[in-house]
């Protein structure tokens, strides 16, 4: 038994499917049978890719990879159902415990009531305190219900009034009315409103502090995400869900405060983002399959991620529940926005269809005419490129025989290529197609 | 299937000898040994790789008892590819594609049952049950503190924690298992 050399990433690779060069593939293979070490570090890598998924913390490439897998590794799926499984009854737990641990320092406090009042029914005895202890009381009752408010009531309804005219976001905040977004983002807010945000702000900060629950931090979320300050807003939405989360109205919220997040961001971060966004949305809809911003905010996020097809789906049922208000307007455009699109997408489907129609029928007069019209485009609807992303898309659903078809159609163009023009190139688009779709069996 | 080629509870038990003389510690090296099949078989992008599996196990449950094998697991791996490659066989005849009727979806899976969950995260130690429920109870921003606070209340280096997760995930599935029938 040899001492293996792999390392961790190299492990972590082959579990993610992306090994494909056949001799290290079989190097590792072999340890896997012969290394009784070296299976164990295999089983705790990838032990660890499921816990890593289930927790959130791969990134957008890794994570695909590992969707990618679970298609044919049933073994794998069974794991990470437990582990979700288990990932789930753990939340629930803590926030049970929140709870609990509320409800106990409640009860301590109402314990010393009594003890106070017992206090001061003996001073109320003796005339001469009695009336100015009742002065006392008018006056701390007054400073109590001042000082003591939670500030949801009247500050959220202050700062929805800010945001009449136009809203601050683009995906819905709970219980915020309709408002346009503005032509100019992030432009800066007059100085009266200043001051007004600013007063909103100190006293939802001092009802949060003073009052740490739900209510509160949603609130002041909320405030934070109509400041475009993403990451506070998710932490007090954080906060707030620990002690409910059963909140359809909180998970919107901070649905909306990644989805903002994302719109803001570039690169892997935005759909990182845009993915927590989504989780979020459809928990507020789970929830509460009636809560309109939710609905409206699941949308968003499907378009956003290049989901025309959940989008369309899920505009339509917004409509279904919301037919007329302003939100719906928004909501009609959008859907007929994706219409658009999906006709312009339809022309370079049409070209793959009439090209796969003459391959099929063996009219090489076609299916040639339209590679040589549509070769020279870098992208879109090119034969070639339309066949390879056809062969990923087949493999990832598990449907060989068009995986099969669209690389023996590959194959085809590139004979055409060579014996009439010499032309190497698409000869060799077969391979690396399967190259990159990972393809291990041996001969092809 | 040829009479003397079918397997019977003889000859699996025959197997489970073969894996560990002995019998101590069996059930463990066979479900190692299927690990090691499953992870190839899904790693080479088979259709059923638990299927092959079962298949390559079938198949050293007969050969065992036949002949000396010197080299156990180096052995189960010769198997494991002759079987990988009859499959490749069997998936490469090129089919017309407008015969083919496109195959249906396989049934869903029965739901994970929360009650066998249940059910079993009771069986198992009070202090493995404490340490898994805490390991996945983390928030992101709480992680790094978490995993050390979880190393030093167990006594463990963060390796073996994850070795410790591990094992008990490993204990729930069985169990978990068990209990769907």
């Amino acid at each position: 038994m040899g001492e293996s050399a792999k390392s961790e990433e190299e492990i972590r690779e082959y579990l993610l499917g992306r090994v494909s060069d056949e001799a290290a593939l079989e190097g590792i293979e072999e340890l896997l049978f012969t290394d009784e070490e070296f299976c164990s570090r295999v089983a705790l890598a990838e032990d660890g890719l499921i816990n890593d998924y289930v927790l959130g913390r791969l990134d957008e490439r890794d994570a695909d990879s590992f969707r990618t897998t679970l298609a044919g590794d049933p073994e794998r799926c069974l794991k990470l159902e437990l582990t979700q499984a288990i990932r789930a009854k753990a939340l629930a737990l803590n926030t049970k415990a929140a709870k609990v641990t509320k409800a106990a320092k409640a009860a301590e406090a109402a314990e010393e009531k009594p003890s106070f009042f017992a206090r001061l029914g003996t001073l109320l005895r003796q005339p001469a305190y009695a009336g100015a202890l009742a002065l006392l009381l008018v006056a701390a009752a007054v400073s109590v219900i001042y000082f003591n408010r939670t500030g949801r009531p009247d500050e959220l309804a202050e700062l929805r009034a800010v945001y009449q005219k136009e809203r601050p976001t683009e995906a819905r905040i709970s219980d915020f009315g309709y408002a346009p977004l503005p032509q100019l983002r992030g432009a800066a807010p007059e100085q009266a409103e200043k001051n007004r945000l600013r007063l909103i702000q100190n006293r939802l900060i001092e009802a949060a502090l003073k009052t740490p629950d739900a209510r509160t931090h949603h609130a002041l979320g909320a405030f934070h995400l109509t400041q475009r300050e993403y990451a506070d807003a998710i932490r007090e939405f954080e906060s707030a869900l620990k002690l409910d989360g059963k909140s359809a109205k909180i998970h919107n919220d901070l649905g909306t405060a990644y989805y903002e997040l994302a719109m803001a961001s570039g690169g892997e971060k935005r759909y990182e983002n845009l993915a927590h966004a989504l989780e979020e949305f459809t928990a507020a809809t789970e929830l509460d399959g009636n809560l309109l911003e939710a609905l409206f905010n699941k949308s968003l996020a499907h378009e956003q991620l290049g989901q025309p097809r959940e989008a369309k789906q899920s505009w339509t049922l917004y409509l279904q529940k919301d037919p007329s208000s302003p939100w719906a307007d928004e909501a009609r455009r959008h859907l007929s926005r994706i219409a658009d699109e999906q006709t312009r997408f339809k022309q370079d489907g049409q070209v793959l269809q009439d090209f796969l129609d003459a391959y099929r029928n063996r009219d090489d007069a076609t299916a040639q005419k339209i590679h040589n019209e549509t070769k020279g485009l870098l992208k879109g609807a090119a034969a070639p490129l339309q066949l390879s992303r056809r062969f990923l898309e087949a493999r990832r659903r598990g449907d060989e025989a068009e995986a099969q078809e669209s690389l023996d159609a590959l194959a085809y163009l590139g004979r055409f290529e060579r014996e009439r023009h010499s032309e190497f190139f698409f000869l060799s688009w077969p391979t690396s197609t399967r190259t990159s779709a990972r393809t291990r069996s041996s001969g092809c | 299937m040829k009479p003397g080629k079918e397997v019977t509870r003889e000859k699996f038990a025959g197997f489970l000898e073969w894996l560990s003389p002995g019998g101590e510690g069996a059930g463990e090296e066979y479900e190692r040994l299927r690990f090691r099949l499953c992870t190839f078989f899904s790693q080479r992008r088979c259709r059923f790789p638990d299927e092959l599996a079962d298949e390559t196990i079938n198949r050293l449950m007969l050969k065992v008892g036949e002949e000396r094998i010197e080299n156990k697991l180096a052995y189960c791996y010769g198997v494991a590819k002759n079987v990988y490659r009859e499959s490749l066989r069997k998936e490469r005849h090129h089919v017309d594609v407008d015969e083919v009727a496109v195959a249906a979806q396989p049934p869903p899976e029965p739901n994970f049952s929360e009650e066998c969950l249940e059910k079993c995260l009771a069986e198992l130690p009070p202090e493995s049950q404490q340490m898994i429920l805490e390991y996945f109870s983390e928030v992101k921003t709480a992680k790094v503190e978490l995993r050390r606070r979880l190393s030093q209340s167990f006594e463990v280096t963060q390796t073996a924690l994850r070795v410790r997760v591990m094992r008990t995930k490993q204990k729930l599935k069985l169990c978990v298992q068990e209990c769907m029938g």
